[in-house]
């Protein structure tokens, strides 16, 4: 009758008791509690959880009612609880992951459908978004028609992204590089562009991109930025990968994407391989490169990182443009390299 | 009233309206509609959201209605309400809104 | 006489319950702004309970609106509001002393003024939900001409008193004395708090009686389903209904002879008695029982 009896509650992450029974009311809806999700809000019937609803910040996921509370729109309370909550939160759009069955209940609570993945949808609270985005890169005339593309998240910029590049810009009239924005990196986005804009500013025909929200961005793609767990979540790779191959690729013309052999991280790995599978089928040629030698074996962003750590300049000279050296030996690169000394100590 | 950020109110329950308003600075009135009574009383909806818009003096804006079915009264709260959130304006002249 | 059985409880940000309010016919509905409303959504709901109010026809059923306290930073704007929006009463939450009252009515004959309208057209409630306001019980009574009743809010009562609800309500039995005693020696209503446990049809029936036994006039309720048990137990009983006739005809009679005195069976009738009859016959007709005051009249 009055839906105002139930008690909505939101959960307190810092207390386990609470997530234990969220994590445990989610395992009997058959979802799990990701490590991002850092919102959720409850509806209780006395002390047991009968619906929920989570956030990653701006990614909607784990929405669910129990069966024996289901036709009474508590779903529509949820998803009201959170759209008014990240209203004040402060966020621009919203994204949110459901299972495909779902699709339906959450086109009429606002969302779109953005990408698909088989079991899997992701959708967004406005209809065709990433075409206003597309619009927001201000790529001119000149720059559009056939082209290559790379993503890359550069945590620095390394002599292997430039072999990559490099390449790519001599086998192609036009190149574009979408740099990672989600700045869950040690190298701040910013510092992170420049770099790569220092370090590529003699390939005139490369057009680097904000590569926000719709590419490998917490939304499309939430289990690259949660490695810790090393659990590898094959729906947000093809996620991902939908939305580039279906919807950014033909409206830029990219018809090639180059991906560096990736040995060793498993989640880069298993995306390369993803993309392998799915790509060409959708008019895009992968090209894989192997990796660049240099002195001690091949150039990685992590190996980098850790020479900074450990302020071995001569190494790092090896590895990396003169560019990114510059800034590696400036106070706010060292600082940056005693961020890493002190997460690794941490980590020990 | 000038819109000068987003503003948002309301709720998706049923007989609720979830209202989202925008700036649309210099373009006019922009105004998206959903409703479970479209065929219905999209016309009458249309009719209060821009009535109200011209008691609150708002040229310029983009309104998105989710309508699950609101009253009148309703969507005329919602819809100050956002726009209030969404002009920045602490203060309400109580006696104007009818 | 008014009735004041049941008023129903609608979180002030609910447009579904706010438009449904009035069919389950309780004899007042409160609109809240207070505890059901969040911090951030104060406004949303001020700007709803506004509209509702302006614009909806609640059928005669009296309106209640419970606002924020003038210690928050949403209650001087909440009496703003609700002063152009005209609702029959503003409740006043957590009240500790008659100063809190005057603070409020101050501001309502400010805004009355302000809005062109007679000073004292709305009137007010105060809920009593501290230890030192039931101390203060009479004086918050007595505190304003335009107060029509004080009601115990219990919730946060008990957990100020050290204690939580229980079934028989012992806990209570100072607080809904006090509270009683004094609104009738201020001859105003007591309304007793809300029962939170909607599925415990039994225990709140138990409840209701003891309220009624005590002699509140009736009770909060937070869902349409405690309404009819309600209404049901406040029912008079066919005796009392005959009794409280026969005072309305003595009554009648006394006024056709122009006599001063009002007798039935030689026993003289005082005040107290005329306003139960009253209150009896308000009662059974609100309670579906039909009555013709005047047939009964020409049998005699």
């Amino acid at each position: 009758m009055f839906t105002g009896q139930y008690d909505v509650k939101t959960i307190n992450f810092g207390r386990e008791t609470e997530k234990a029974d969220l994590r445990e009311f989610l395992a009997g809806e058959d979802l799990s509690l990701d490590g991002d999700i850092d919102y959720a809000v409850c509806l209780f019937e006395g002390d047991r959880i009968i619906a929920s609803g989570c956030a990653a910040s701006n990614v909607l996921k784990c929405i669910a009612v129990a069966a024996p509370y289901q036709g009474q729109q508590l779903t529509n309370r949820i998803m009201s609880l959170l759209r008014i909550r990240a209203y004040h939160e402060g966020f621009p759009g919203l994204f949110l992951f459901t299972k495909d069955i779902n699709e339906a209940v959450f086109r009429d609570l606002g969302f779109f459908p953005l990408a698909r993945a088989p079991g899997v949808i992701l959708m967004e609270d406005k209809e065709e978004g990433w075409r206003r985005y597309l619009e927001e890169l201000n790529i001119p005339e000149g720059e559009r028609g056939t082209s290559a593309a790379l993503v890359m998240n550069c945590n620095p910029f390394t002599l292997g992204h430039r072999y990559l590049v490099e390449m790519a810009c001599r086998e192609n009239d036009r190149v574009h590089l979408f740099l990672v924005k989600e700045n869950l990196s040690v190298f701040p986005y910013d510092v992170r562009l420049k770099l790569v804009r220092e370090g590529t500013a003699d390939l005139d025909n490369l057009s680097i991109h904000e590569g926000r929200d719709y590419i490998i961005s917490h939304a499309t793609f939430p289990t690259y930025f949660i490695k810790e767990k090393k659990v590898i979540n094959e729906s947000h790779a093809r996620i991902d990968l939908d939305i580039f191959s279906r919807l950014i690729a033909p409206e830029l013309g990219i018809v090639r994407r180059y991906v560096g052999e990736e040995p060793y991280c498993p989640v880069t790995s298993l995306y390369n391989r993803i993309m392998e599978e799915m790509l060409p089928g959708r008019g895009i040629e992968v090209v894989t490169i192997p990796r660049k030698e240099a002195a001690g074996g091949a150039v990685s962003a992590t190996k980098v990182r850790k020479a900074l750590a450990e302020e071995d300049w001569d190494t790092l000279e090896g590895w990396v443009p003169p560019t990114t050296l510059r800034f590696l030996q400036s106070e706010d690169g060292r600082r940056i390299g005693n961020l890493i000394r002190k997460h690794q100590e941490e980590s020990e | 009233m000038k819109i000068v950020k987003t503003g948002m109110a309301g709720s998706l329950e049923s007989s609720d309206v979830l209202i989202t308003v925008d700036s649309n600075a210099g373009k006019g009135r922009e105004i998206d509609l959903d409703s479970i009574v479209q065929r219905q009383y999209g016309k009458q909806i249309l009719k209060v959201v821009n009535n109200t818009l011209d008691l609150l003096s708002v040229e310029d804006i983009k309104v998105r209605l989710e309508d699950k079915g609101a009253l009148d009264c309703t969507i005329r709260a919602r819809l100050e309400a956002a726009v209030y959130r969404a002009a920045g304006s602490k203060t309400y002249p109580w006696e104007k809104l009818s | 006489m008014k009735l004041r059985r049941t008023m129903l409880y609608v979180p002030g940000n609910n447009a579904g319950m706010m438009k449904d309010a009035h069919i389950y016919r309780s004899d007042s509905v409160m609109f809240d702004l207070e505890d059901s409303v969040s911090l951030a959504e104060k406004d949303t709901a001020r700007f709803l309970v506004y509209n509702a109010l302006s614009t909806l026809n609640y059928e005669g059923i009296e309106t209640v609106v419970r606002i924020n306290g003038l210690d928050t930073p949403f209650g001087r704007e909440d009496i703003r509001a609700m002063v152009r929006a005209k609702p029959d009463v503003i409740r006043l939450p957590k009240t500790e002393t008659a100063q809190d009252v005057i603070d409020v009515e101050k501001l309502l004959e400010k805004e009355e003024k302000a809005a062109g309208l007679e000073v004292g057209t709305i009137r007010m409630m105060a809920a009593i939900e501290g230890p030192l306001g039931v101390l203060n019980a009479y004086e918050i009574a007595t505190a304003s001409k335009r107060l029509i009743g004080i009601a115990l809010g219990a919730e946060d009562f008990v957990t100020s008193m050290k204690t939580n609800r229980s079934p028989g309500g012992i806990e209570l039995l100072f607080a809904r004395s006090q509270i009683l005693t004094a609104a009738r020696a201020a001859g105003i209503y007591a309304i007793d708090t809300v029962y939170s446990d909607v599925n415990n049809e039994e225990g709140f029936l138990e409840e209701v009686k003891l309220i009624k036994q005590l002699g509140f006039d009736g009770k909060s309720v937070i869902s349409p389903r405690q309404i009819q048990p309600v209404h049901n137990v406040f029912c008079p009983e066919e005796k009392d209904v005959e009794q409280a006739i026969r005072v309305i005809h003595a009554i009648k009679e006394a006024e056709a002879k122009n006599s001063g005195v009002i007798s039935l069976n030689g026993k003289m009738i005082d005040k107290p008695i005329v306003d139960r009859a009253r209150r009896v016959l308000e009662m059974a007709k609100a309670s579906g029982m039909s009555i013709d005051e005047s047939e009964e009249w020409d049998h005699e």
